[in-house]
Formats: C-alpha cells, sequence, structure tokens
C-alpha cells in the first residue's frame, strides 16, 4: 500500500512538471501576424497608446496613410498603391537566417564552409530577385586578400564552376534550394560573388516570375587557402538585395 | 505525513523545471527579417507637385535594426515582370536624387531604426521640379540594414536590404501618352476538341508611359462563350510584357476552361489602356475537332474487323 502511494506520488510530480512546462510562458513578440493561404496581414504597433516615436534620425508621423491597395488622387496626381488585384495587403517580405558568417581560424588546404539561408516572400504580382555582392574581396586590414576562387578549372561571379581540390584556394559560394540560378548543378558548384571594388555588377542569386510565399535557398560560403597565406583576419561585407516585381 | 528526502528532491525538480524549463528558450542565430507594404506605388503627377508616400516597414528580425534607404534607378529585365536595379544608388550628383526625402533629410542621410517585432510607418517625400519631362520615370527604394556587427575571426558580415518599386509618370493633363501594339496573340489554330488551346498574349508599349491592359480574351462558338480575363499587369514604356489572365486573385495561364470543344470557334482579344485608354481588338478563329479520338475509334475498328477476318477465315 505504501509501494503503491509512493508510486502515485511519482506519477503526480511527473505530471504537474510536464504541466507547468507546458503552461509556463514562452517569449512573446510585440506583434501579432494573421496568416492564410491567400493574404498575410501585419497589425504593428502604428503608435497606438505608444506616442509618437522620435530619436535623431527619425520621426514618425502617426497618421496612418496609402497603404492599402487602391487608388488615391488629388489636384496634381493620381496613385495607385499595390497590386490592384490583389485585394489583401500582402507585404514583400525578406530573411536571412545569419547575418554573420564566421570561419574562425583558417587551416591551409582545408576547406572551411558556413552556411546561411534566405527566405523570400513574393505574394502580390509574383516575380522576385535577390541580387548577392561582396564590397570587395576576403581582406585583412593591411590589405591582404584572399582573392575570389577560380574553382578547379574556372568559375566567375556569373557562372559556377566545380570546386573540389584542396590545392585551389580562394573564397566563394554555393546556392541550393528554390528558384537559385541553374548552374548551382550540385553542391560542388560555386561561384565568386560580384566585387563591386572592381566595379562588378551585383548577380542574381535567386529569382521567380511567380507569386511565392517562404521561397527559400541555402546559401554555403567556402574558403581555402595556401600555407604562404598571411596570417590575419580575413573579412569582407556581402550585400544581399530582395526586389520585388512590377 | 513525513516527506522522504527523495520527494524532496523530485518536487524541487518539478519546480525548477517548470518554472525555468520554457526560459530556456531555443538559442535564435542572428536573424535579419524584413517586410515592406507597398511592394509598388504607381504616380501620375504634375510637374511642380509633390506626393507622399507611405511604407509600412517590419522588423520580424531578433534585434533592432537601422535601415538606410537608398534610391536606385529600375527597369523591366525581361517580358515576366522582373525589376533590375542599377548596380550602384543615386547620389547628390544625380537630379533624381533630390526628387525624394524622408521628413526634410535625402536619401543615405538618414537612418530608420526599426526595434525588434515592431512595424513602423515611413513618409516618403516625392517632389516633382517644375521643369521634368513629361515622360516616366521608374525607381527602387531599397531599405538596407547597416552591417556592423565585429567578427571575431574570418568571415563575413552579411548586410541585408529589401526594396519596393516605384513607377511615375509625369504629366500636366493627368493623362500621359499611352500606346500599345499586340506584340504577339498566339495559339494553335487547329485544336484537338479535348485539349483547349493556351492563348499566349504580349503587349508592347509603344507609348510615353506605363499602363495596365485592361480586357479579356473571348471565345464563342459551339457550346461555348468563354471570357478570359487578363491580368493587369504594367508594361513599362517601351518594353514588352507577357500577360497572364486572372482566375479571382490568381495569376494563371490563359486556357479557355471547357471539357470539350468542336467546330470554328471566334477568339477576341480585347483590351484598353488602363481603364481610360483606347481600345485595343484583335480576333482569330480556332477549329476543334476530335482527332484523338476519331483515331483512337479507327484503330478500334480496324482491330476489331481484322480480329473478325482472322476468326472467320479459322473457322474456315
Amino acid at each position: 500500500m505504501k509501494r503503491s502511494k509512493r508510486k502515485l506520488s511519482i506519477w503526480f510530480l511527473v505530471l504537474f512538471a510536464s504541466i507547468a512546462y507546458l503552461i509556463s510562458p514562452s517569449r512573446s513578440f510585440a506583434q501579432e501576424r494573421m496568416i492564410s493561404e491567400n493574404y498575410r496581414i501585419i497589425f504593428g504597433n502604428l503608435n497606438s497608446g505608444a506616442g509618437i516615436p522620435s530619436s535623431d534620425n527619425y520621426f514618425l508621423d502617426s497618421t496612418i496613410g496609402q497603404t492599402a491597395p487602391g487608388l488615391y488622387s488629388s489636384t496634381n496626381y493620381r496613385v495607385k498603391s499595390g497590386f490592384q488585384y490583389i485585394h489583401s495587403i500582402i507585404p514583400f517580405s525578406f530573411a536571412i537566417s545569419d547575418f554573420t558568417i564566421e570561419f574562425g581560424t583558417l587551416t591551409p588546404e582545408t576547406f572551411a564552409t558556413q552556411t546561411n539561408t534566405l527566405t523570400v516572400s513574393s505574394g502580390g504580382a509574383g516575380a522576385y530577385q535577390v541580387l548577392a555582392s561582396e564590397n570587395n574581396p576576403l581582406q585583412t586590414l593591411a590589405a591582404n586578400q584572399i582573392p575570389d576562387t577560380n574553382c578547379d578549372t574556372s568559375c566567375s561571379e556569373t557562372t559556377a564552376g566545380t570546386w573540389t581540390s584542396t590545392t585551389r584556394y580562394g573564397f566563394g559560394f554555393n546556392m541550393s534550394g528554390n528558384d537559385i540560378p541553374a548552374d548551382f548543378s550540385s553542391a560542388n558548384h560555386f561561384r565568386q560573388f560580384a566585387d563591386e571594388s572592381t566595379a562588378e555588377s551585383p548577380q542574381v542569386v535567386m529569382s521567380s516570375v511567380n507569386v511565392g510565399r517562404d521561397r527559400q535557398a541555402t546559401v554555403t560560403y567556402k574558403v581555402n587557402i595556401s600555407d604562404t597565406q598571411a596570417a590575419g583576419r580575413y573579412q569582407n561585407i556581402v550585400t544581399y538585395t530582395a526586389v520585388p516585381g512590377f | 505525513m513525513k516527506i522522504t528526502k527523495y520527494k524532496l528532491v523530485l518536487v524541487f525538480a518539478a519546480l525548477v523545471l517548470g518554472i525555468f524549463g520554457k526560459s530556456t528558450n531555443t538559442i535564435y542565430a542572428q536573424t535579419l527579417d524584413l517586410g515592406v507594404t507597398p511592394p509598388i506605388t504607381e504616380v501620375i503627377i504634375a510637374p511642380g507637385a509633390d506626393y507622399q508616400a507611405r511604407y509600412l516597414l517590419s522588423n520580424f528580425s531578433d534585434s533592432d535594426v537601422i535601415l538606410t534607404p537608398k534610391l536606385y534607378k529600375m527597369q523591366a529585365t525581361d517580358e515576366f515582370g522582373t525589376a533590375k536595379i542599377a548596380d550602384d544608388p543615386e547620389d547628390e550628383t544625380s537630379d533624381y536624387y533630390h526628387w525624394f526625402s524622408i521628413n526634410g533629410q535625402r536619401f543615405n542621410q538618414t537612418g530608420i531604426k526599426i526595434r525588434t517585432g515592431l512595424t513602423i510607418e515611413v513618409p516618403v517625400l516625392l517632389s516633382i521640379p517644375e521643369d521634368t519631362q513629361e515622360i516616366d520615370h521608374y525607381f527602387s527604394i531599397v531599405f538596407a540594414s547597416d552591417p556592423t556587427t565585429t567578427l571575431a575571426g574570418s568571415g563575413q558580415a552579411i548586410q541585408g536590404g529589401i526594396a519596393t518599386n516605384m513607377l511615375i509618370a509625369v504629366s500636366k493633363t493627368g493623362l500621359p501618352q499611352k500606346n500599345a501594339v499586340v506584340e504577339e496573340f498566339s495559339f494553335p489554330k487547329i485544336v484537338d476538341s479535348f485539349f483547349p488551346p493556351t492563348y499566349t498574349v504580349r503587349i508592347k508599349n509603344s507609348g510615353n508611359s506605363f499602363f495596365k491592359p485592361i480586357g479579356d480574351i473571348t471565345t464563342t462558338g459551339y457550346f461555348l462563350d468563354s471570357s478570359l480575363k487578363l491580368a493587369p499587369q504594367n508594361i513599362l514604356s517601351g518594353t514588352i510584357r507577357e500577360i497572364k489572365c486572372l482566375d479571382d486573385e490568381d495569376l494563371v495561364n490563359c486556357t479557355i476552361n471547357s471539357k470539350f470543344l468542336l467546330g470554328t470557334y471566334k477568339t477576341q482579344l480585347a483590351f484598353t489602356l488602363d481603364t481610360e485608354g483606347r481600345k485595343i481588338v484583335t480576333s482569330e478563329t480556332i477549329f476543334a475537332f476530335p482527332f484523338l479520338g476519331t483515331i483512337a475509334i479507327f484503330g478500334v475498328w480496324i482491330f476489331v474487323k481484322k480480329v473478325r477476318k482472322s476468326s472467320k477465315k479459322s473457322i474456315a
């Protein structure tokens, strides 16, 4: 009898712990999202009850203006906002899963890779592009550089090539997932980033002509150095810009 | 009741788990997650006039962001509505740079701070100079994050930007000059009865201002009176766009929704340039016949005939 009472107590405690875990509050966001198959409406903290935010750099008007799809007119202008045949407000959205890519300490003739994910929702008339470029090749403060990769034989900012040899050095990236260029035909195909310092044009890394929600692609960054590479922290800035269609 | 030691341990463990278990949330990577509404604004505006556009910028990232607005010239890159922006943003040396401001400050001069989880409204003032030529101007406004993260070792700081497009037609009268040519209205002229045709519509904007084709493709004939609504998609000045059809709010191929066609049908493409422009009409004829069905029936008939002939021979 004592043993069964003991067992009952244990089960009760486990049940209590489980319930406590499930109902205890988790981190809550400051705004709500309403999501359906066809639309997503975002209600933000649009100043109501919170005063008018301001700082040295910005000031926000408290009126909600012409952000709903529709026709607005005045004496000197006519305006259409949004895609007229899509009756919901569908924001164009773009997410990057990690905005710091750390390789740590690089080891000669050993590939170092890291990844992040790009996600685009283009719910209006469809069509979008994501453009990518780097400000310059990986370089230290002393301007020592790790050049952009030429892959095993050749590759560029517009055309990917296979890169598997550890005696081929440089920095490049691979794409996998939705809406990626066709030349990323395998996990071993890499491109250089378009180099802004040499006036190379940003290149398309994701694009679609269709309406799409949560279109996702993974970027794999890869670097390899020779044993003669000067020591230092090699860094650069990679820019992704998502542009909706018209 | 005597409380044993191990019961006390269990109670303590349960309390700790219940209070702190949910608090030790999943550790999130540093994300950048932005939204902008509306994704497109179309303005017809007189020289010398102002217009204040308002954008909703959302920050779904796990930290506050500071976004810098930048102005880029934009153009069509294909026939499907894909926008291409210039390599570099407009700067102080550009006339267009001085058309835009946010609360009195030019683009590139101001940072817009958005706290995590919030949506804010950003007013963008467009001021058209008095002497501006009456043609179209197309721009993308990019709200770009600031790559200020300090890396511990070798690696990349990632900068993200999200754009919204603005199509501007400058016109003193509010009626910019619009013109169009049907570049292509094609489909199979002879079709199988069970395979209705899909229409390809490509329209060229031969005028000075962007417009949307407002109209439909009608097909009439034997037991059919079909109307496919053209999607009112923007066609920029000097460009060609392939136009889809609209099924409620969905973009679809322009395909007749019919299970069976037979005989001659008249197909007409008719549209106006926006709601007030001139009307363009072109028509063609389709002939439908159950070719595959006929071949199948004929094949079966030949087969049956041969089988009967063989069986008669074997009886003989």
